[in-house]
């Protein structure tokens, strides 16, 4: 018989309460753009998580946005195999 | 995992301007634009497809800035993937299964995150949802590539991803604001039984969800159409691995975006944060 797991609902707010999975810093995002190596290597939850942080960034941080463009643009040097 | 139908026909906004986006479009760096064309996940007019075909849904426009981070995101992701079929290769067994798994973590990762982000209104704050609600749907093929296409009386059924997360969200807070105690249960239950959700309510009694967002369906000769937001109670469903106590299932369907009635059932079709009419109905067919 399979094994039944307990999920505590000792927390009244439930799913509400729960902590985000994951926060980034932007070097850390700026790191999947220069090596998508990297990113292969992560699940797809992860994967969504990375690029979600990265939309957001991109819309508040001009810095951001400006950085992860030169990255862009310095990896298209390299060769992808 | 919440499922759909898909409809051609699409809710009556008014069609995105052309010149706009062919101004973001040209506003990309010359490069960028040959790189999409060249080995980005979606080409510039695949991306150009997704981009009308997603403001169409959501009766908005996207910023030129949104289109430079899509095409941005386009050319990582093509590049991923180049990497991922040197390295790994397509494994033939189970590829479904583990897929699917793949699909509800990540359902149930950015719903946990958007519902960590709320504001002081205790409402998702709209960046963050909209984030992810651009990320799943534009790469939605390879966010959920294993999507299981089902046909119902000759109409397609597919499960989208961020229709998906948006359901799981408008439940909980439907729940919430009834009173209720909500959790997500292991992945396995949703990819085995379609249970999205485990609800307690104040007097203690543990309920599974399974929450859908089908077009309305014919159920009768005479060509009665379903309502588009239903919630039936049933039975103890006989799952393993459901939690002790639990004293039946909830199946809820909640309004498609391409359905004209979502925009009345929710306040932002972007969080799918629902109205407070919506609340209402919920709460009294709830305690029904």
């Amino acid at each position: 018989m399979a094994k039944r797991e307990k999920i505590n609902f000792t927390n009244l707010n439930g799913v509400f309460s729960e902590k985000a999975p994951r926060s980034f810093t932007e070097e850390e995002l700026l790191g999947i753009i220069r090596s998508p190596d990297a990113l292969a290597k992560k699940g797809k939850a992860e994967q969504l998580l990375l690029f979600g942080a990265i939309v957001k960034q991109m819309q508040v941080s001009e810095d951001f946005r400006r950085e992860v463009l030169e990255e862009l643009e310095k990896s298209r040097q390299k060769p992808t195999g | 995992m919440v499922d759909q139908l898909v409809e051609t026909a699409l809710v009556g906004y008014q069609v995105a301007q052309e010149g706009r986006l062919e101004s973001a479009v040209s506003g990309l760096s010359k490069n960028l634009r040959k790189d999409l064309n060249e080995r980005g996940e979606l080409s510039l007019n695949e991306l150009l497809d997704k981009v009308y075909y997603w403001e169409n849904i959501y009766g908005e426009k996207l910023s030129e800035g949104e289109f430079e981070v899509l095409s941005v995101l386009s050319m990582v992701l093509g590049t991923t993937k180049m990497v991922l079929d040197k390295s790994v290769g397509v494994r033939k067994t189970d590829v479904a299964k583990s897929a699917f798994l793949e699909s509800v973590t990540a359902q149930q990762e950015i719903l946990k995150t958007v519902l960590a982000n709320l504001g002081q209104d205790g409402k998702p704050k709209r960046a963050v949802a909209k984030s992810f609600a651009l990320v799943t749907e534009i790469f939605e093929d390879y966010f959920n590539p294993e999507k299981p296409k089902l046909t119902t009386l000759g109409v397609e059924r597919e499960a989208g991803l961020w229709q998906g997360i948006q359901g799981m969200m408008t439940t909980a807070f439907l729940f919430r604001e009834s009173g209720w105690e909500i959790r997500l249960p292991p992945p396995k239950l949703d990819v085995d039984y379609d249970v999205d959700l485990i609800v307690r309510s104040p007097a203690g009694k543990v309920f599974a969800v399974d929450i859908t967002a089908k077009m309305p369906q014919i159920i009768d000769d005479k060509g009665t159409l379903s309502e588009p937001f239903y919630l039936e109670k049933r039975g103890v469903p006989h799952f393993p691995e459901l939690p002790e106590g639990t004293r039946g299932l909830i199946r809820i369907n909640v309004p498609p975006l391409r359905h004209h009635s979502s925009q009345e059932f929710y306040e932002d079709r972007i969080t799918g944060f629902p109205t407070a009419g919506t609340i209402n109905k919920f709460t009294r067919q709830l305690n029904t």
